[in-house]
């Protein structure tokens, strides 16, 4: 696939202290839109987004999100027109155990996304709104 | 997640966007395959972003896939981010954005679904 990043998701899939470890927080995070997402879709009422038809699929499960790059599908909504961004990007940080008081150094790695522009809600009415993918 | 519309400001032919987000609540799920496929329940979690797609641009690409029903235009540029999260029982903190690494940043204007007209 032409420009496409090799996601840290693929990358910590087959990583286990990697995913254990600092960037935890950050993937887990990122990845809980796409079920929100979908679970959002129950409402027909509803003038959330819709997701994306397609997706990447893992353990037989679809997740209405691709794995992001240059030249890709980086909305995860449908019925978009507008502004679209994304980043991966990795750092440093500190992690505390908010019960101890421990610290220590940690990495992380990210997928951020952003779209604004106009959309057609679930109910079928049409807006402006600015969605992160976090 | 819906964010207001002023968390986000994007010149994407120029390279620049940003987005922050503060004090965004959220679910920490403790790992990538549990966030997937949630084995655990997530816990309660609140966090902040500040984003910024910096630029220079170093390529562009006018794309129209019809197998994926999207088209636009898009850059790629480079980006840098400072974050904080925090749970009950953790925080984190990153550091300054300034020291953050861009692996791939990508702005851009897109068409999918019913916007895509295929040209």
């Amino acid at each position: 696939m032409g420009g496409r990043h090799r996601h840290f998701w693929e990358r910590a899939l087959t990583r286990r202290t990697f995913v254990k470890g600092a960037a935890g927080l950050a993937g887990a995070v990122a990845a809980s839109d796409l079920l929100g997402t979908t679970a959002a879709l129950a409402s027909a009422g509803s003038s959330a987004p819709k997701p994306i038809p397609g997706g990447f699929t893992v353990g037989g499960i679809q997740f209405h999100t691709f794995f992001p790059g240059f030249g890709v599908e980086n909305s995860s909504i449908t019925d978009f027109d507008g502004a679209i961004g994304f980043a991966d990007v990795q750092g440093t940080g500190t992690g505390t155990d908010r019960l101890t008081g421990q610290s220590e150094t940690l990495l992380f790695d990210s997928d951020m996304r952003f779209m604004r522009g106009v959309y057609v809600g679930q109910d079928g009415g049409v807006r402006r709104g600015t969605f992160a993918f976090v | 997640m819906q964010v207001a519309d002023n968390a986000v400001t994007a010149q994407p032919g120029a390279g620049r966007a940003s987005l922050a987000v503060e004090n965004a609540a959220m679910f920490d799920f403790f790992s990538i395959p549990n966030a997937l496929f949630r084995f655990v329940p997530g816990v309660p979690a609140h966090a902040s972003f500040d984003l910024i797609w910096t630029g220079p641009v170093t390529d562009r690409k006018s794309i129209s896939d019809k197998a994926t029903g999207f088209e636009g235009e898009f850059v790629a540029t480079r980006a840098t981010m400072g974050w904080s999260a925090q749970t009950d029982a953790f925080s984190f903190v990153s550091d300054a954005a300034s020291t953050s690494h861009s692996v791939a940043a990508v702005l851009g204007t897109e068409r999918n679904g019913r916007f895509f007209r295929g040209t």
